[in-house]
């Protein structure tokens, strides 16, 4: 763009001088802003929906809808509660229950497994990181 | 920002001093054009595998994509026929059977980097325990805590000194090995493999923890590893930063079970044949690939802060993070400065 001609063309009169010391400073802080946003945003966001595998099966399930959902496994029946934005897993089948102890998942990339009935259930959203090492 | 030296009404003429429009101009420039710069969505797909989750994520598009994962998974599937001890009509069941065998392919390799590790270890990593594994029961229906002549028989016929170098086992010789402890991360390895000779730029293949990333990521950003923390399931230790890295994790909150308030978890002493009690709660090492990294975090379990880490510094391109059940973070030299480390706040 030709910001003589711009200027020229339009109401208003730009006149070129020296830039000031202010407008560096701005120009700087504007720039760091802009690189530095994605590290300033929160990373690790509350997720909204559910993304649940059972056995061959994948579905998910929106975080506001409350509820019991039954889902089945190798094992038999589970059910995969759903309150006030947090998911867990309730009644399974599984030996250990090793799911169940996990509790509550909330957060973007929360994960719970159930290895012996196949169950996995992941909190989809901005996550914090790129895999977890388990 | 309002103009300076603004006289007159608005819709007049106004006077703008300096070169503020050229920077307003690129400012916004900028701005816009970081907004409108969109990451690509990463494929994303899971299967029940080897005893845990695997989840492939890439981050390609379309068709070849698609098939590039599809030949992954089914890279891992061969491994996992090849060598678990609990698919039936491999070598390895062969080897405990008696009938004699002799390993080649990817049991080979995978039953040459585990001896390896033995040997590095001092057996404190061992292949040789699979009877143990089954008495213990430990992450099946049926755990329970075995008798001390149980114990006792089972060690005596373990021991990774019995593998013949050649990897020719005579019949009439049982030997009951278990190569969980680095077949997961050798597959992981191979799908990583598959996925680059199929054309995909970056990605990550994780089999239940045991994970390894290639490739640069969109936007050139390194690669965000958590660890998770052995205490809270929902929380990470810390977060680590690299490039490519292979990485595995050994902790005793990931099978266990309980008997009067005692936690048995399925990292076994090849020294004792129980439970290893050796003040860790993890192991985390990253390797120069997945299958050494498995075996690694797992010796380095067993052995403990002090030697654990002994063990990893003694090795080129490992490092390791151990957390102890007093909560304190034992790290080799390349913690946080080769790979950044961000710890989780107390």
């Amino acid at each position: 763009m030709d910001i003589r001609r711009w200027a020229l063309d339009s109401d208003f009169k730009v006149t070129l001088t020296r830039p000031r010391f202010t407008d560096g400073l701005l120009l700087v802080l504007l720039i760091a802003i802009t690189i530095l946003s994605p590290r300033l945003l929160p990373v690790r966001s509350e997720g909204d929906t559910v993304l649940v595998r059972a056995g061959e099966s994948v579905f998910r399930i929106p975080l506001e809808e409350n509820g019991p959902h039954r889902v089945t496994g190798p094992l038999g029946e589970a059910v995969i509660m759903v309150r006030d934005g947090e998911a867990w897993l309730e009644n399974t089948p599984c030996p250990l229950k090793i799911c169940e102890a996990m509790g509550p998942v909330r957060r973007a990339g929360d994960v719970i497994l159930c290895l012996p009935n196949r169950i996995y259930i992941r909190v989809e959203g901005r996550e914090q990181t790129d895999a977890v090492s388990r | 920002m309002m103009p300076r030296n603004l006289s007159g009404p608005l819709a007049g003429r106004s006077r703008i001093s300096g070169k503020t429009p050229f920077l307003i101009l690129i400012v916004l420039t900028v701005i816009l054009a970081s907004g409108c710069r969109r990451t690509p969505e990463p494929v994303r797909e899971t299967r029940f595998m080897m005893g845990t989750l695997v989840e492939i994520l890439v981050y390609a598009q379309g068709e070849d994509a698609a098939n590039a994962v599809s030949r992954a998974f089914s890279r891992m599937a061969e491994i996992e026929k090849a060598t678990s001890c609990r698919i039936p009509g491999n070598d390895v069941e062969s080897v405990r059977e008696g009938e004699g065998a002799l390993f080649s392919g990817d049991a080979a390799r995978i039953l040459q980097t585990a001896i390896s590790a033995a040997v590095a270890s001092s057996g404190s990593f061992d292949p040789t325990l699979g009877e143990l594994v089954d008495l213990w029961g430990i992450g099946t229906d049926r755990p329970r805590v075995p008798g001390e002549v149980e114990i006792r028989d089972a060690l005596g016929r373990s021991g990774y000194q019995k593998i013949p170098e050649s990897g020719r086992f005579p019949p009439g010789e049982k030997l009951w090995l278990d190569l969980g402890g680095v077949a997961k991360g050798f597959a992981v390895d191979e799908a990583v493999k598959v996925l680059k000779d199929s054309g995909v730029g970056a990605g990550i293949v994780d089999a239940g923890g045991d994970l390894r990333t290639f490739g640069v990521k969109p936007g050139s950003s390194p690669w965000k590893v958590g660890v998770q923390d052995p205490d809270q399931s929902r929380e990470l230790a810390g977060i680590l930063e690299a490039g490519e890295i292979s990485i595995a994790t050994s902790g005793d909150y990931q099978r266990y079970f309980e008997v009067e308030g005692v936690r048995y978890h399925h990292i076994l002493d090849p020294a004792t044949g129980r439970p290893a009690r050796s003040g860790l709660k993890s192991a985390t090492v990253l390797a120069p690939d997945c299958a050494l990294a498995d075996a690694l975090a797992t010796a380095a379990f067993v052995l403990g802060p002090e030697r654990g880490l002994d063990l990893l510094e003694k090795r080129d391109g490992v490092e390791g993070i151990l957390i102890s059940e007093d909560g304190i973070y034992h790290t080799t030299s390349g913690i946080g400065t080769r790979f950044p480390f961000r710890k989780k706040q107390p």
